[in-house]
Order: C-alpha cells, then sequence, then structure tokens
C-alpha cells in the first residue's frame, strides 16, 4: 500500500485537481472549500460585493480551487488573503478589474496592521536631530486608484498612510502628497530625521529653510502616532 | 482512587478541573474578581492567537496571568509527507514558552499536503508504515518543543485503505510515539454513527492509560450528506454527556469543552460548563 499516493489521490479530489469519486470524499471538498471562501470572503468584503455584482461567484469559486492547489502555505488563517492576493495578481483570473491588486492590497492591510504586535515605544521627547525609522506595524503604499474613496471609475495615484490609532482603536488611513511619500520610502534610518530632510529637499530643490518646518510638524505628529519609531 | 491519581499526577500534574475552550468572543466578559466566573483551565489554539488583534493582546495575557492555559493545535499536519516547518515551530515554541504552556496537543489526521493548507483535519490511511511516519513526526516536534505531545483521535468522513482498525491504529501509534492520547468524545461518538459502530467498545479498546484529557464538543446531522458533522457549532448532546460519565468511570483525567463556531456568550458557555465540572466532581465523590 503506498500511503503518499493515497494521500495525494486524496488531496487532489480536494483541491479540485481530479474528479470526486466518493460522496464522502466530496465531503471534504465542500468543508476545506467552504473555509477557503469564508475566510476570503471575510477577508475582502468589497471585493466580493463587487465579485456578486457582476456575476462572476463562478469564476471566484474556480480561483479558489486553483489557489488551493499550489498557494496556500501559511499555517496562519489570517494571512490566508494575502497568499490569495499574490496568487491572482500572477493568475488569469478577474481580469475584467483593472484595479483588482489595488482593491485587495488595501482591505488586507487593515488586517495586516491589526495583527501587529504593539510596539513598546519609550516615551523619549521626539528631536528631529535623532535617527527614525518607518515602523514595521503600519502601511505606506502608492496605488493607482482612489481606493479611500472606494472610486475605481477612473485611475488616479493616490499615497496612502494606513497606521493602528490606539486612541480609537482602529487603523486610520490617510492620504500623503506625493513629497512625504517619496520621504518615508527613501528614508534612511542610519542617518538623523534633519539629515535626511536636508538631503531629501536639496535632491528636489525645495528650499529648507521655507519648507523644512512645516515637514517636521507631519514627522512630529506621526512620532506620537507610533509610524516614525527609533 | 490513588492509583488514578497517581496517573493524573504524570500526565497533567498542573492541570486540574475542567477547561474550557478560550474565545475571541469571551474576551470581553472575563474577568478577575472572585465573583467572576473562570473554568479551571483553558485550552487554547496557538495558531489564533501567535498573531492576535492588537486590541486582544492585553486582555489575553491577563488571562494567561490568572489561569492555566493548555495549548491545542490544528495545523501541524503529523500525518503529512513533510516534517513541521522549522520556523512555525520556533514561533509555536515561543509562545508556549512565553505563556508557561506545559501540555500541547494535536490531531491524528493532516491537514497540509507537500507543504500545502487544506485548512481542514484529514483522513490518514490507518497503516503501520502511516504510524511509523506520524511517531518520527511526533517525536521530532516533541525534540523541538521540549514537551510531550498529546494527540487527538480526529473525525473522518472517509476512510481510506487501510489495514488497522482505528483503534489498533491510535493504539500502535501511541506505543510508538510515547505521546499521550487527548480523547475526544464527541468525534468518537460522531464516528460511531458515521460508520455504525459502538461508541463505549471503541473507548474500551483504546489504552485509557494514555489519555491525557479529554474533549466534549457539538456537531450537527447534515442532510445532504446524510452523516453527522463535527462543527463543534451546537450545544453538547446527551449521547456525548452519556460518553463522558462513562469514560470518567474508567478513567480519572480532566475533560473540557470545545466551542469553535456559532460561539455563544460566555454566560451560556458557562452553563455547559458547569454541567461537566458537576458530572466531573460526581465522578470523584463515586471513587
Amino acid at each position: 500500500m503506498d500511503e503518499r499516493k493515497i494521500q495525494k489521490n486524496f488531496i487532489n479530489q480536494i483541491n479540485g485537481k481530479k474528479k470526486v469519486q466518493k460522496k464522502s470524499i466530496g465531503v471534504y471538498r465542500y468543508l476545506v472549500h467552504h473555509s477557503f471562501f469564508e475566510v476570503l470572503t471575510n477577508a475582502y468584503p468589497e471585493f466580493y460585493t463587487i465579485i456578486q455584482k457582476q456575476n462572476l461567484e463562478k469564476e471566484f469559486d474556480r480561483s479558489i480551487f486553483k489557489f488551493m492547489q499550489k498557494n496556500a502555505m501559511s499555517p496562519y488563517i489570517w494571512q490566508m488573503p494575502n497568499e490569495y492576493r499574490k496568487f491572482l495578481k500572477k493568475s488569469k483570473y478577474f481580469k475584467k478589474i483593472p484595479y483588482l491588486n489595488d482593491l485587495l492590497y488595501f482591505e488586507y492591510s487593515e488586517l495586516f496592521i491589526f495583527m501587529q504586535k504593539p510596539l513598546m515605544t519609550k516615551n523619549i521627547k521626539f528631536k528631529v536631530s535623532k535617527k527614525y525609522k518607518i515602523s514595521a506595524n503600519c502601511s505606506i503604499h502608492k496605488y493607482n486608484y482612489d481606493v479611500i474613496n472606494k472610486d475605481f471609475t477612473q485611475k488616479e495615484e493616490s499615497f496612502i498612510l494606513g497606521y493602528f490609532d490606539s486612541d480609537t482603536q482602529e487603523v486610520v488611513y490617510r492620504p500623503l502628497n506625493n513629497l512625504l511619500f517619496s520621504f518615508f520610502k527613501t528614508l534612511n534610518p542610519t542617518l538623523s530625521l534633519n539629515k535626511n530632510l536636508r538631503l531629501f529637499l536639496k535632491k528636489n530643490e525645495i528650499s529648507y529653510e521655507l519648507y523644512a518646518k512645516e515637514f517636521i510638524i507631519v514627522f512630529e505628529e506621526l512620532y506620537i502616532q507610533k509610524v516614525l519609531v527609533i | 482512587m490513588v492509583l488514578v491519581n497517581v496517573v493524573l499526577t504524570k500526565v497533567m500534574k498542573h492541570i486540574k478541573g475542567c477547561g474550557l475552550g478560550l474565545r475571541a468572543e469571551f474576551l470581553d466578559d472575563i474577568h478577575f474578581d472572585t465573583k467572576s466566573f473562570s473554568p479551571d483551565w483553558w485550552e487554547v489554539t496557538p495558531e489564533n492567537w501567535i498573531h492576535m488583534p492588537i486590541w486582544y493582546r492585553e486582555k489575553f495575557e491577563q488571562i494567561a496571568q490568572n489561569t492555566p492555559f493548555v495549548a491545542h493545535g490544528v495545523s501541524l499536519s503529523l500525518g503529512s509527507n513533510k516534517k513541521p516547518k522549522k520556523k512555525y515551530l520556533q514561533e509555536l515554541k515561543t509562545f508556549l514558552d512565553t505563556y508557561h504552556i506545559d501540555y500541547y496537543s494535536e490531531h491524528i489526521s493532516y491537514s497540509s499536503y507537500d507543504n500545502i493548507q487544506a485548512h481542514e483535519l484529514l483522513p490518514v490511511p490507518l497503516t503501520p508504515k502511516m504510524s511509523d511516519k506520524m511517531s518520527d513526526n511526533i517525536k521530532y516536534v516533541e525534540d523541538f518543543l521540549g514537551r510531550r505531545l498529546s494527540i487527538e483521535n480526529a473525525t473522518y468522513y472517509h476512510s481510506e485503505p487501510s489495514s488497522l482498525s482505528e483503534s489498533d491504529f491510535i493504539n500502535e501509534l501511541l506505543y510508538k510515539s510515547g505521546a499521550k492520547l487527548l480523547l475526544d468524545l464527541n468525534n468518537v461518538y460522531v464516528n460511531s454513527i458515521n460508520h455504525s459502530y459502538d461508541a463505549k467498545k471503541f473507548i474500551k479498546s483504546l489504552d485509557l492509560d494514555k489519555v491525557s484529557y479529554m474533549h466534549i464538543a457539538g456537531h450537527y446531522f447534515d442532510e445532504e450528506v446524510q452523516m453527522l458533522i463535527d462543527s463543534h457549532g451546537t450545544k453538547v448532546n446527551d449521547d456525548t454527556w452519556e460518553l463522558l460519565r462513562y469514560t470518567l468511570n474508567k478513567i480519572d483525567v480532566p475533560p473540557m469543552i470545545e466551542r469553535d463556531n456559532n460561539v455563544p456568550t460566555l454566560d451560556i458557555m458557562k452553563k455547559e460548563y458547569k454541567k461537566m465540572k458537576k458530572i466531573y466532581d460526581k465522578r470523584a465523590s463515586n471513587g
């Protein structure tokens, strides 16, 4: 008796690679698909609303089976939606929805931020002469659509910062301008914030004397929100 | 009674009384004053708590300081063709160490194959070769975690080609691996109905000296497939309560209630818990 063959054959019937040969195996196919379906539709409510509106349920089911065959690797269920997003990005599914990856990335970012460990920061006064980095607990991302307002009618670049607000216990999203986004994406944590700012403004031919103060006000606020951390 | 207590001490020496599965839905209703309800111990599923939402963490840590934890995993996939990944085992070990959890259990099943997750407990072929494979995986995990494992008899809706009976397979696996048995009475009941055998005879055929603790839970009958489904989503039924009484007359080990779906308020679970506790305490007075 080849146990590996038996198990492989069973798995292939569950994940849709092979036709189900027995009703009892069909039970497992149903249970596995159902749990994937539940996790994905809970993590991506807006995405699933669009799937329903556009009558794409069958394509959604097919994509779940295909995803189950190769791409569900994490033992943590909460990470499944991100694996599915990455799978869809490389797949043939939902090509009619050009904003799909933006939407999924945005919806998943909330779950990602919620699941991070809270930061144990010391109560140290903000000083621009110190070195800071962007917290791994937040999301800074460039989108091709206005995801915050769920407006997918036309392409429109938007730069969004997402972080956990410990006062409201919610994930807060705020738009960044192009300059702040570029600054954060190129922030060098081995240099002081001030040095970073000087280099950045010089590169962009912006006067430090005239505009540094405005940047520093935002930095201090983001330090309080634990977006910038030591 | 003295002899039985010796067995209990060896198996779960810091865990006494009855347990309840800790669910996120209960967190707001758990308090630490003397009047508030608390089970004797909580069972936690590491996969649900290793990473947890920010707002759960503080309460979870308070609970861990006040009540003992036992851990019950779902994704180790002991019957898989691949060994559990070291990265996951390290995260698991850190979690168990952080919350001072000595007792960890998993299932006689597999939930991933070629490292692809099914997120469901799948039935293994009941063969000597499979028990060798699972035994190797159990020892590997025990060495990594520095803890002895308990393994749970799982439900199955489909029987893979097998050369051993279910109880022979479990007993052989316990013998080869040295693991303890987490006896899930709801699973015994569900399997006994779905596969037409006598639940009590099945329990009697197991190596009961090796039982570390017991699970009870609810299930439902699915009209479409004409089977009982182990949903952990309903209250415990009378037949399972009866199996608990029956088994407690044979072995003195702690029981706990699992509830994973349609999770009610803690107040409702408290009623079921008290029923279990009454049965458990009656066992002690009978002894």
